[in-house]
């Protein structure tokens, strides 16, 4: 995408999320009309924020898991490339991490969780990762933290395209197309994404190779803005995936399924400016469905598939300069089917909140509360509260307390063998204390949490050998997270580095164990360096020994893997090659149990822009 | 065992969740040659983790060795073991999920063979007349497409494929017959197939989901788990067959909808069974099901394998979240009580005594 014009429009934003102070007035009309997730940036200036922009997420194309995996704290369990991949925030379970789209929570229905793989950054301006809980804001499964996919318009920039054409090891092909047209009123964006691969790698180290891996899948996403006059806008948004993947065999055993995701989700928004009001109402309607084929040989499937209805209304009250109240409701429509539930089911909830903030600068504070209503279980009353002190105009302390919650699934409540419509949400409470420190162009952030969750969805046998859900365990997380960013233009050579470090820990509070598939430690690194058409990257990745058994016998050894890419500007702004080689070592590695990771492989790209 | 529920689950969860892998943590066990006497368990691992694996308890010194096979063989065992058989000097496991049969010397599991055709989802073996018997699944999710494979088991040629009605598990060989018990696979079933030459030349109608056989002088005993809760549950049923004539001629049940019995054996004239962790013991000759248990496994949480050898129980079970390592509990049968306690690798489900 056009990154110079984001730039602009992203950096007074990164700004004001790192001091939290300062412009934000100035900017807020451009900021609400420009990005629908207002509340990413203005509501959680306790919370820690990173944003990976437009570079950051053409050095991992295409899919969101590969972004994260290398430039965030997250942790992620992967069946493999491209198979499916599930987050682990701040050691918290795969569900415990919202994905929110456009201010839009996405996670699935049935299993309460994203699958990272099913996701293509193409379509999205920007990723950002919020730390910590943001039930009040987000709902239910924000617990870990949440990662948002936004989509920004831009206006008075005519008409722009780009091509991205790549291709590499194991037959992978990617092809995307961007489109923007603006004038000073209509902001309009299209992007055509489509990825498929062989993904028939050999395993390193062994004679076989990755079978029944072969993936493709498309996306397509839209959006428009119109200005209707000073005072109001609409905005609509849609994205449409559709994939196709065979589940890899792993050294030990062959596969022959298939599973196929066909997703689609619409926005529709419309905001206005009365006085000291800003009224936003956002109507989305969410489609999920799969079709999973034990044999894709045959006709036999097993399949599922959710509809959502969403109402949300906001309204934000200036109390003068320095404070703002937000009055938030929302309803919330589901009905899901599916071969593995029982009959059609609906779910039904509701919910109101209040947010109070209050700029006292050098301090800051933000209240805020939920409560919910639904049909299916009780859910418990949210709050968060925060603050922010500037010590100095570089250093910020911020410190945050909340509860988060997550509701049972569809598979949860109705899995036809098991389900257990007993169930309630899990409860989290949680605090953390963070520090961000700017020194000239070196930005460091710290932040220490605990989260204290209870009644834990969990599937355990009961005695007659069925598995069933159950509130169950208590888990303990508490650890740290670090990042660092830096960037230098020395006449013309521009240097830049960023790095992340996560230290967690995961305890079962019965026998004090590490939970399963969570990391100790985490770190990944990037470096780039650019001059005149020239540009390259640096990127590696450490990911600590997990456990795979919960009685900490068995685990997963810990890996290095690096990645370097080369771009050239062949015709400057117009055509641009880029090269790049992941895995550089060749190093051996699990991700999963049985499941090896590529060796080395390259790709080679060409963009055109016109 | 409970592989069907098992298996839907971990399809789900192997969506998004997961769990496991192999180890290197295992001791190391000293040179070949020492399985000739003691306790081999198998332990099934976890589906598509690939950490299938054989603990030996030395017979003499009561040493145990995990993971027999990959430490012999160099390489692993494969993914979701579910039976051992032996003939011969030889002993066969079959691996559900790679969808092989692993062919090892049974006193030094050195390596001698790998069937890796002509299976499809293969659950247990049975020997008759110099012929291997494997009940397969087929496709878990087609009903029509269940068989049992039929090699020679000297030279592990690929002979024959008998096909059978859905869900073909438990097979044991009486006689110059075989006997299947089709628990229904992902679904639920209630015959035995008698089998004889390559031809299934009779069905008998059991309980359903009939899960174990045991013969015991002319007869064959069925206990049949009934159908769980989400399936409109239904209390099971012990059957006993006579051989001469392959009819029912008694049936045991119970009023209670929850009643589920399972691994059914007959030893010393005493037919036992299991409800959960608690042990049952009735003559072979009486008329009505005790009401008391003979005593209750009660250090076991997750009974996975079970086995009724000369006086004792072989009870093992699965650790909690059936992530980790399990145990093996042996008991005397007279008495009850516990005699010793070993650890075992991941989901032990089955307990083979080596003699």
């Amino acid at each position: 995408m056009m990154k110079k014009s984001v730039f602009y429009i992203l950096f007074p934003l990164l700004l004001c999320s790192f001091t939290g102070y300062g412009q934000l007035d100035s900017i807020n009309y451009l900021e609400e009309v420009v990005l629908s997730d207002v509340h990413l940036f203005r509501n959680s200036e306790t919370n820690t924020v990173q944003v990976l922009n437009d570079s950051v997420l053409q050095q991992n194309p295409p899919a969101l898991t590969s972004v994260l995996k290398f430039n965030s704290p997250i942790y992620f369990r992967e069946n493999g490339p491209a198979m499916v991949a599930s987050a682990s925030f701040r050691g918290t379970t795969a569900s415990q991490t919202a994905v929110v789209w456009n201010g839009i929570n996405i996670n699935s229905q049935f299993t309460g969780q994203t699958d990272f793989n099913t996701i293509l950054t193409s379509g999205y301006e920007n990723v950002a990762i919020r730390s910590g809980g943001g039930s009040v804001l987000y709902g239910s499964g924000a617990i870990g933290g949440s990662v948002h996919l936004n989509n920004r318009f831009r206006f008075s920039k005519g008409f722009q395209n780009e091509i991205r054409l790549r291709y590499g090891s194991f037959d992978t092909r990617f092809a995307n197309f961007d489109s923007e047209f603006s004038t000073e009123k209509l902001s309009l964006q299209l992007n055509v994404a489509r990825h498929d691969s062989q993904n028939d790698f050999p395993y390193p180290n062994s004679e076989k190779k990755n079978e029944n891996g072969d993936f493709s899948n498309t996306a397509i996403s839209a959006a428009a803005a119109y200005l209707l006059n000073h005072s109001n806008s609409l905005k609509f948004y849609t994205a449409y995936f559709d994939g196709e993947r065979g589940f890899s065999g792993t050294l030990t055993a062959p596969s022959r399924s298939k599973y196929e995701d066909l997703n689609s989700r619409n926005l529709l928004e419309w905001k206005s400016y009365l006085g000291d009001f800003t009224s936003t109402l956002r109507l989305a309607y969410l489609e999920e469905r799969y079709r999973y084929f034990e044999n894709r040989n045959r006709e036999n499937y097993s399949y599922g598939r959710a509809k959502t209805g969403i109402v949300k209304y906001d309204l934000e009250y200036d109390l003068g300069y320095d404070k703002k109240l937000f009055a938030l409701v929302e309803y919330n429509t589901t009905a899901g089917e599916g071969t593995n539930i029982s009959g059609s089911q609906e779910r039904n909830t509701s919910s109101a909140g209040l947010l109070f903030t209050h700029n006292l600068y050098p301090l800051k504070y933000e209240i805020s509360a939920r409560a919910e209503f639904s049909d299916r279980y009780d859910s418990p009353l949210l709050f968060s509260a925060g603050t922010s002190y500037a010590i100095t105009g570089n250093y910020l302390l911020k410190l945050n307390i909340s509860s988060n919650y997550r509701i049972p699934t569809f598979n949860d409540l109705f899995w036809h063998n098991g389900g257990n419509l007993d169930l309630q949400p899990e409860k989290s409470l949680q605090a953390e204390v963070g520090q961000e420190l700017q020194i000239s162009t070196l930005e460091l952030s710290i932040v220490g949490f605990i989260i204290d969750t209870e009644d834990l969805l969990r599937w355990v046998p009961s005695t007659d050998g069925v598995w069933r859900p159950e509130n169950t365990e208590e888990t303990l997380n508490y650890g740290l997270e670090a990042t660092a960013d830096w960037n230098r233009n020395l006449n013309g050579h521009i240097f830049n580095f960023s790095g992340t470090y996560a230290y967690t820990r995961a305890l079962d509070q019965e026998n004090g164990n590490q939970l399963i598939f969570v990391p100790k430690h985490k770190a990944t690194a990037s470096a780039g360096y650019g001059f005149g058409n020239f540009n390259s990257y640096f990127q590696m990745l450490y990911n600590g020994e997990v456990f795979t058994s919960s009685d900490n016998r068995y685990s997963l050894e810990s890996y290095t893997v690096a990645n370097a890419g080369l771009g050239y500007d062949l015709i400057t702004q117009k055509l641009n090659l880029e090269l790049e080689v992941r895995n550089i070592s060749n190093a051996s590695y699990l991700s999963m149990p049985s499941k090896p990771m590529p060796g080395r492989s390259f790709y080679t790209s060409l963009i055109f822009k016109f | 065992m409970q592989i069907r529920n098992y298996l839907l689950l971990l399809f789900m969860f192997s969506l998004l969740t997961s769990c496991e892998v192999d180890d290197d943590n295992n001791p190391v066990p000293d040179n070949s040659g020492a399985f000739s006497e003691g306790i081999l368990v198998l332990n099934e691992g976890l589906w598509g983790q690939g950490n299938s694996s054989v603990s030996f308890i030395d017979g003499a010194t009561g040493e145990v060795k995990q993971g027999i096979y990959s430490e012999v063989n160099g390489s692993d065992l494969g993914d979701t073991a579910s039976d051992i058989g032996f003939y011969e000097d030889l002993a066969f496991i079959v691996v559900n999920v790679s969808n092989t049969i692993e062919i090892v010397d049974r006193r030094t599991f050195e390596s001698v063979a790998t069937i890796d055709s002509e299976l499809e989802n293969p659950r247990k073996i049975a020997f008759l007349m110099g012929l291997a018997y494997i009940t397969n699944w087929g496709d878990a999710s087609d009903p029509s497409d269940d068989f049992i494979a039929v090699f020679d088991a000297r030279t592990f040629d690929f002979l024959d494929k008998i096909e059978v009605e859905e869900g073909p598990e438990d097979i044991l060989a009486i006689g110059e017959k075989l006997f299947v018990a089709h628990q229904g696979g992902w679904s639920f079933n209630d015959i035995i197939s008698v089998i004889s030459g390559d031809e299934v030349e009779k069905t008998i109608t059991v309980g359903d989901v009939p899960n174990d056989l045991s013969e015991d002088n002319g007869f064959l005993w069925v206990s049949s788990a009934g159908l769980p809760d989400y399936a409109g549950e239904t209390a099971g049923e012990i059957s006993k067959i006579d051989l001469s004539t392959m009819e029912v001629v008694k049936t045991f049940s119970n009023a209670a909808a929850t009643w589920h019995p399972s691994n059914i054996t007959v030893e010393n004239g005493l037919v036992y069974y299991t409800l959960g962790t608690e042990v049952y013991s009735f003559g072979s000759g009486e008329e009505t099901l005790p009401s008391e248990p003979l005593f209750n496994m009660e250090e076991v949480s997750n009974l996975y394998g079970f086995r009724l050898h000369e006086g004792r129980i072989y009870a093992a079970s699965a650790s909690a979240d059936y992530t980790g390592d399990g145990k093996l509990y042996i008991y005397n049968t007279a008495s009850g009580n516990l005699e010793n306690t070993y650890d075992t690798g991941i989901n032990p489900n089955g307990i083979f005594i080596a003699e």
